[in-house]
């Protein structure tokens, strides 16, 4: 497990804890464990990982404001309501990509903002380097 | 791929990945790393394999999976996530539906007089 005290990954897991500040802290506490966890063993099938395969490993398990956004929507699910910081944003979001029905603006709206505004500039593996992500998120919606 | 392949792929991979999630514990427990791995090898499945930890967390709220802790050879013990009888059930109407779903659409999609 020498790979989780790499620095890049730890400012990884500060920036994802960070982007899911607002969400509830239990399961948020959950999250980040399993993904650091995850990070761990990524790294650990790789004793001799080189800066580049960190890299590789933090860009395939994905942009912290992605997963904090995922975190949101299921959050948003079955009632429990997402954090007043998401709110007008939804809005916002929703209202860019015009009228849509009640049920499905919330879950739908966003996402396809994300799609088009994300998709066709990055696909399955996002080119950016990591750490562009801070500026991502500050502009995404959600 | 292009962009509007991405939008379609998101779409269709949101109502069913929980349940290809499901399916992948019916038959044994994983530990998430596991999980997100053997999810992996079909392409398209998972884009930020980080963004699973969340459907995880939301399944275990739902009471559709549970978790336990079991020690690793090395490092720390890992979360083990396993199926409950509601995820059972619920995987079970999913296949059912999915397989009715899946037809209906082959049927057009394949081409042919219909």
């Amino acid at each position: 497990m020498n790979g989780i005290r790499h620095r890049e990954v730890g400012e990884y897991l500060r920036r994802l804890q960070r982007s899911m500040a607002n969400l509830p802290a239990e399961r948020r506490q959950e999250i980040l464990a399993e993904i650091e966890e995850h990070i761990a063993e990524d790294l650990a099938e790789r004793p001799a990982a080189t800066d580049a395969d960190v890299r590789n490993a933090l860009e395939r398990v994905g942009d912290p404001a992605d997963i904090a956004y995922r975190f949101r929507l299921q959050s948003s699910r079955n009632g429990v309501r997402a954090s007043p910081r998401a709110r007008p944003r939804l809005g916002a979001a929703s209202r860019q990509v015009g009228r849509e029905s009640q049920t499905s603006v919330d879950v739908s709206g966003p996402d396809r903002v994300r799609a088009a505004s994300c998709a066709a500039a990055h696909g399955h593996h996002p080119p950016h380097s990591i750490l562009s992500s801070r500026e991502r998120f500050d502009t995404l919606p959600g | 791929m292009v962009a509007g392949q991405d939008k379609l792929l998101t779409q269709m991979r949101r109502g069913t990945l929980e349940y290809c999630v499901l399916a992948l514990l019916r038959d044994e427990e994983r530990y998430g790393f596991d999980l997100v791995r053997a999810l992996g090898t079909a392409d398209g499945m998972v884009t930020s394999e980080g963004t699973i930890y969340p459907l995880l967390s939301r399944l275990r709220r739902d009471g559709l999976v549970s978790t336990t802790w079991e020690e690793s050879p090395n490092g720390p013990p890992r979360r083990y996530y396993r199926l409950t009888p509601k995820g059972h059930k619920a995987l079970g109407e999913f296949v059912q539906e999915w397989q009715r779903f899946r037809d209906a659409v082959d049927r057009f999609v394949e081409g042919g007089e219909q």
